[in-house]
């Protein structure tokens, strides 16, 4: 059947920003989608508030609106665009959302919007709790004993009846958002409550909780036809009650037997069917490991973060084959490109094994809470392919970059067996390492699976890789041990550590031995069709296939997971130098180890390896391919770090040397170069030990800013205001072994600005000058960015434009570098350069048309800027102003101070553009969610040195016919300065008292600056936190609530505020 | 103990003995179900054939009292890349190691398996060797006979409510004769050898699936022919379509590379639905000797024929039909011929 009539032109919606439980897999969903519609000659009109995307891309569709995502505003670009069709289905929870309230209200059919993909009905059966029961029960599925309420007192009743524990589901959410398991009634009172606000629906379904089933997913695709199919099946490690995001997964499912694997491939296509579903569908079971009893647990109608995975693992494009379903096209007519002779009605057999493990933020909030539940808490995964379990975990292991080469992690190392059974009555991210030590010391198998219902399967295959430990620890290593050990996985890193040897002592035995890797294709069909796909992973077996060309080559290194300071702005960069490589015409060699981004699309680059991204396996690519050079500017800290081993084999770095990146970041070093090209910074020095930087500290003076070196996204950065906090500080630091120093440097409380430059070695192309609105102190990626600079005076612009040139000069930079400097008392200082990509270059490129990645990559392959037709110097600036507002994923991380400071905590970020500024600021506040009301309520408790420029601002929210509330100090000075304010008692000063009134909902946002950083106990600490549990927007910053009062006074709307397509400006 | 493969076109892999100690020649095939291992062992489909399985880790769950598809196991040897020793699953009664022990067939492990598959899929239908005997003399795998015998089955008798059909039986696995018996039939099992005559007084034939070539059951074709005149509903599955074909004077040849899955889409030509069918064969009818108007299922990979109609009362299909219909299932087949039955006069 050919495509439906009358598709010419498709609103796709994306997801919006990156947060926990939606993250890059959309981008990947949706560039697909993008990629997919284009190839069919349909016009793509695309809306997104993420600027960090890909698919936000002129390339990517024919109008790009980065616009708040909201009704309203789709509503506008509709009514420009005037699409005749709508596909929300690649947009995750939020383009659902959105496109069902657009049906819902009858506006599509008002506009002769056709919705494509999933029908609403049929997304409402899957999503509303009481219509998915009842679905699932007309056609026999199995649900657990659950019941939908939309009142607290409904909640208690029902979990009466059935006992507790139980467990409370939002509907209408991602991620888990608001859910979590309760035990008594103390735990549903607040889970109940935190539920409902955070349904859309204001709806909750409490169930039975089976935590301890196996957790099997199907991920499945149907088109309009009815025929259907499984891509791939799923199980969890960790058995229900712990979120899916949140799991380790193996694909396909390992402890099924067929009788098993079929029933619940059966339902999962009577499910799609019975939902009518046009796309793909995730579905989730429970089944009762003792018998063949199972249970639905969840549906969702859409493409989601397992279809990301279950496409990367299997080969099959889901998305893309969803979005041709949903113009029209059946599964029998969809032509499979990996074998190039079969079609997309076909059910992937893979012939390796596929694992995926979360990666979770707590490398940097260390004081959250680590305790995994229903509530998914992981940023990013990484995904890894082998021949065997233990291969792929291990594989795994290494590509988080936790600093764990194995499953081991040094602090449990001298845990007795006591301690370690102790720690895992408590399941969290670090269960895995908990469990392998342990067997280290002894513990049984049987012992572990009665503690956490894990699979004895799984287990056996941990145990069974401390037992490999063990023989190679007391084994000389013979050929055949070697060859074993390394085909279950084990680096050189690893086997060195058991020896007390090194890595390269291994590898040269291992050559000398001709043990030698070897690389698989992933193809959809375990090579029973000739595969097209160039997709690579490695084993250490006879037959390689992976055959080098005779092309010149070019090996771009990726950013590996998810993490908050290296999200998807880096998978644009790679991506986009992979594009502008081909364009040179040089064959593109993509290594990279994360399933939910575009660059890990086998239709990229020209080849991937899906591989752990160290130093052993970039050699083993380098060996296999011999590439012209290789470049590490756009994968984050990630690829930087690999330059090293790059260098020592002597591939050709393109772009900013080795050295030169190394001169950057090494304090002496930098401080010459900073010397000699006469540029000023803030004075600081280099410590290694807490007594130095005592020492280091007094002699600046405080307020000083510590932080350790060769680090992403400020990772470890505090302010110190005293003795006390260096203490604290130094330990955490040291913690995660540190190879390099810490640096400590006088804390300037000035203006922050921020420059992304393109250098060729001779001249420097400046695309602009940011200016972020909160102070020096807080991250650049956490702050409020401006572009084009506002208010920064045009010497002190040719200032940094001057001190760009020199500094990208003396580094003999070529390609991207980006410096941060502070306005401080009219001079400019340098804080930090990074001489490579950073987050900002990709929502640069888009609002000022310069293709910055395109550009340095011609640039690092040896072109010169005066020729590729967009000057030099500082770029002329944009008539658009564009205001960049991260977003954060506190809510999902409980006990981490909300506060802004030098440690990045945000996950995404979102963009607002416009001619007007406060239009411009009102939409990106908007768009990252804040909840801004016109008027209300406003609570003030402000430290002691903020106290005075407070009154300004809370003057400002008075005027605007806000009631003020706030406590000592701050009331009386507000009061003296003619703003009326109501007194609030602080915590310990009697009832109700300052917390009683958030938690209450009495107030609608609060302005706190935090005395100091982590320590959990304080006041304001607690106050923040409850602002994050009622969803309550709160401005640690003055600057960030100055900013909300310019866009509350700016008298923008939802309603009035314009659109802009960007691919027009 | 080392253990080889040795291919009739001279490679070798070296791996690791597992399963019985003889040495065992056959027709190497591959098969890509992730699971189903003990089904495949035992069907009857599997004999005088060496199971290489594409999914590397193979015997987790072990192996149970239930999962036979014949009482024994069919297949002469079994290679995998990864074989569990430490199996996990509620109804495990003991290893996969030791059940081929116990069967009698022999097997080897620790091999590239991917690396067989290409080798098969590019060089075809082959014999080969498991043994532990690195010497063994390769030159004597080609021309060796490994395909099964044609005789099959017994006399039996399963009681159901529903429609009094008769089976005969070339190697029926017991989960198709579930099949039936969830389908309500009453069901009289037949020896391969039986005659026509021995259907007579029965709603509808059913001539099961089985081992091995076609065009060696020569008696069984005549019976097809005798019964295909009577005009009696009839339902070939498998070698049993085939069979029906060859009687009604198509012809059939090997498959390139044998269908061994559970993923192979089926295209029925009425509705133009797609469905995902179980198969385990290596021959199909040649499309060159039937009237394309006949041809009622095809195969959306490689184009063979999957189903036919011979007469309006008889039928057939390559690919074993689930038990019941359902939206993406294949029981609309027997809906079919419930049809045919009650439709038809004796």
């Amino acid at each position: 059947m050919p495509r439906y009539e009358g598709i010419k032109k498709v609103l796709v919606i994306g997801s919006g920003p990156i947060i926990i439980g939606q993250a890059a897999e959309f981008d990947y969903a949706g560039t697909q989608a993008c990629k997919t519609l284009k190839s069919e000659g349909i016009e793509v009109v695309l809306i997104n508030s993420n600027p960090a995307t890909i698919m936000t891309d002129k390339n990517m569709a024919d109008a790009v609106y980065i616009e708040p995502l909201t009704v309203e505003t789709v509503k506008k670009v509709i009514e420009k665009e005037k699409p005749d069709s709508i596909l929300p289905t690649l947009g995750g929870q939020t383009g659902l959302n959105l496109a069902t309230e657009l049906a819902e209200e009858g506006y599509l059919e008002k506009m002769n919007v056709r919705l494509l993909g999933t029908n609403v009905e049929s997304i409402k059966k899957a999503e509303d709790r009481q219509m998915f029961k009842d679905t699932m029960e007309a056609i026999g599925e199995p649900c657990i004993a659950s019941k939908v309420v939309e009142t607290y007192e409904d909640a208690l009743e029902f979990t009466n009846q059935i006992g507790y524990p139980v467990i409370i589901r939002p509907a209408f959410t991602m991620g888990g958002t608001g859910g979590g398991i309760a035990y008594n009634e103390e735990d549903l009172d607040e889970i109940a409550h935190n539920g409902l606000r955070a349904s859309r629906a204001h709806q909750i379904l409490v169930e039975k909780c089976i935590s301890g089933w196996k957790e099997i997913e199907y991920e499945v695709i149907r088109d309009s036809k009815g025929n259907a199919i499984t891509v791939c099946s799923m199980e969890n490690m960790d058995p229900v009650g712990v979120h899916t995001g949140d799991s380790i997964v193996a694909a396909p499912a390992q402890t099924l037997t067929d009788k098993e694997y079929s029933m619940l491939r059966n339902a999962a296509l009577n499910i799609i069917s019975a939902l009518g579903i046009e796309g793909g569908c995730n579905c989730q079971f429970a089944l009762e490991p003792n018998s063949f009893e199972y249970a639905v647990i969840e549906v969702n109608p859409r493409v989601s973060r397992s279809s990301a995975l279950a496409s990367k693992a299997t080969g099959y494009p889901i998305a893309k084959v969803a979005t041709k379903i949903a113009i029209g096209y059946g599964l029998d007519e969809i032509q499979n490109e990996v074998t190039g002779t079969t079609y997309a009605c076909f059910e992937p057999t893979i012939d390796y094994v596929v694992v995926k493990f979360p990666r979770w933020p707590f490398d940097k909030f260390v004081k959250a809470d680590r305790k995994l539940g229903t509530q998914m808490k992981a940023t990013g995964e990484v995904m890894s392919i082998g021949v065997n379990f233990e291969q792929a975990i291990l594989k795994a292991v290494r590509s988080l970059e936790i600093n764990a080469p194995t499953l081991a992690l040094k602090k449990l190392a001298d845990c007795t067996k006591e301690e370690l059974l102790e720690m895992l009555k408590t399941t969290t991210d670090e269960r895995l390492f908990i469990i392998t030590e342990a067997f280290r010391k002894g513990v049984t198998v049987e012992q572990i699976h009665d503690m956490t219902t894990m699979d004895v399967w799984f287990l056996d295959r941990i145990m069974h890789i401390v037992e490999l430990e063990n023989e190679v620890r007391e084994n000389e290593l013979t050929y055949d041990l070697l060859k074993k050990v390394k085909q279950f996985g084990f680096s050189d890193v690893a086997i060195a550590d058991l020896k007390g040897t090194t890595a390269r002592d291994i590898r040269n035995l291992r050559n000398e031995m001709g043990i030698r890797h070897t690389y698989k294709v992933v193809d959809t069909c375990a090579a029973e069709f000739d595969a097209q796909t160039p997709y690579y992973y490695s084993t250490y077996d006879e037959e390689n296939e992976a055959i080098p060309s005779d092309k010149k080559k070019v090996l771009v290194l990726g950013s590996g997971p998810i993490r908050i300071g290296q999200g998807i702005e880096f998978d644009y960069c790679s991506v986009h130098s992979v594009w502008a490589l081909k364009e040179a015409g040089y064959e593109t060699i993509i290594a990279n180890n994360n399933p939910e981004t575009v660059s890990t699309d086998f239709d990229t680059a020209d080849k991937l390896y899906f591989e752990p991204l160290t130093p052993e396996e970039v050699e083993n690519i380098i060996e296999t391919e011999q590439p012209e050079g290789a470049i590490v500017q756009f994968g984050g800290q990630t690829a930087i770090k690999l330059t090293k081993t790059l260098n020592d084999l002597g591939v050709k770095i393109f772009g900013t040397s080795a050295e030169n990146i190394d001169a950057a970041e090494d304090r002496e070093r930098f401080d010459e170069i900073l010397e000699q090209t006469g540029i000023p910074r803030p004075a600081g020095t280099t410590v290694f030990t807490k007594e130095q930087a005592l020492e280091a500290a007094h002699s600046l003076g405080y307020p000083v800013l510590v932080r350790p070196s060769y680090v992403l996204g400020g990772q470890g950065m505090e302010i110190a205001y005293n003795d006390n906090d260096i203490v604290e500080f130094m330990s955490i630091i040291n913690l995660n072994t540190q190879e390099h120093p810490i640096l400590v440097d006088k804390y300037m409380m000035g203006q922050e600005v921020e420059v992304d430059a393109i250098c060729d070695g001779e001249d420097l192309l400046i695309p602009g000058i940011m200016e972020h609105l909160e102070r020096a102190g807080v991250h650049s990626g956490d702050s409020i960015s401006v572009y084009p600079s506002r208010t920064i005076e045009q010497h002190l612009k040719d200032v940094i434009v001057d001190y760009t040139g020199r500094l990208a000069r003396a580094l003999h930079v070529v390609g991207l570098v980006n410096i941060q400097f502070v306005i401080y008392e009219g001079a400019v200082y340098v804080i930090e350069v990074n001489p490579r990509s950073s987050r900002t270059v990709p929502y640069i490129s888009k609002v000022t048309n310069i293709p910055m990645v395109n550009l340095a990559t011609r640039v690092v392959l040896g072109e010169k800027l005066k020729d590729l037709g967009y000057g030099t110097g500082l770029y002329p600036e944009a008539e658009h102003i564009a205001v960049k507002v991260p977003v954060f994923s506190f809510e999902k991380l409980h006990d981490v101070d909300v506060s802004l400071g030098p440690e990045m905590k945000s996950t995404g970020e979102v963009l607002g553009i416009s001619k007007d500024f406060s239009e411009a600021l009102f939409k990106g506040l908007l768009g990252s969610g804040i909840r801004l009301k016109n008027t209300g309520k406003l609570l003030a408790t402000v430290r002691d040195t903020d106290k005075e420029e407070a009154m300004w601002v809370v003057g400002e929210f008075s005027d605007l016919g806000y009631d003020i509330y706030a406590t000592g100090g701050t009331a009386n000075r507000l009061n003296k300065h003619f703003v009326p304010t109501n007194a609030v008692k602080k915590i310990g000063e009697g009832k109700p008292d300052i917390l009683d009134l958030i938690h209450d909902g009495t107030v609608d946002v609060v302005i706190n600056t935090p005395t100091r950083g982590r320590a959990p106990e304080r006041d304001g600490f607690k106050i923040r936190r409850k602002t994050v549990e009622r969803s309550i927007p709160c401005f640690t910053s003055l600057d960030t609530a100055k900013a909300a009062v310019l866009a509350l006074k700016s008298g923008c709307t939802k309603e009035n505020i314009g659109i802009v397509d960007i691919t027009k400006i | 103990m080392k253990a080889y493969l040795m291919l009739e076109n001279g490679r070798v892999f070296v791996g690791e003995h597992i399963g019985a100690d003889v040495d065992a020649v056959g027709t190497l095939v591959f098969n890509t179900c992730m699971t189903g291992y003990q089904e495949i062992l035992t069907d009857p489909v599997s004999a005088g054939q060496l199971v290489a399985m594409t999914y590397p880790l193979v015997g987790n769950y072990g192996v149970n009292e239930e999962d036979f598809e014949s009482p024994k196991a069919t297949a002469k040897g079994l290679i995998v890349r990864n074989l569990c020793e430490r199996p996990s699953n509620f109804r495990c009664t003991g290893t996969l190691n030791d059940f081929l022990k116990a069967q009698g067939v022999a097997g080897i492990a620790g091999i590239d398996t991917r690396s067989l598959t290409r080798e098969i899929r590019s060089a075809g239908r082959m014999n080969a060797v498991i043994t532990t005997n690195p010497d063994y003399d390769k030159q004597s795998l080609s021309g060796v006979e490994t395909q099964a015998n044609t005789h099959y089955g017994e006399k039996a008798h399963i009681g159901g409510n529903g429609n009094r059909v008769v089976m005969y039986d070339f190697g029926a696995p017991k989960s198709l004769v579930n099949t039936l018996s969830a389908r309500g039939y009453d069901i009289t099992v037949l020896p391969s050898d039986a005659k026509a005559d021995d259907a007579k007084g029965f709603d509808g034939v059913i001539l099961s699936c089985g081992p091995a070539d076609p065009g060696k059951y020569t008696q069984a074709v005549e019976t097809a022919k005798a019964l295909l005149d009577t005009g009696v509903p009839m339902l070939g599955i498998g070698l049993g379509f085939e069979l029906m074909a060859l009687a009604s004077g198509a012809k059939t040849l090997p498959l390139k590379q044998g269908h061994h899955g559970v993923n192979h889409p089926v295209l029925d030509k009425a509705t133009g639905r797609t469905y995902l069918t179980n198969q385990n064969r290596d021959y199909q009818v040649d499309i060159n000797t039937v009237d394309a108007n006949n041809i009622t299922y095809v195969n959306v990979n490689d184009a063979s024929i999957e189903g036919m109609s011979f007469t309006p009362n008889a039928f057939g299909v390559q690919f074993h039909p689930n038990a019941t219909e359902s939206a993406t299932g294949t029981g609309f087949v027997f809906a079919r011929f419930e049809e045919m039955m009650k439709g038809a006069t004796r």
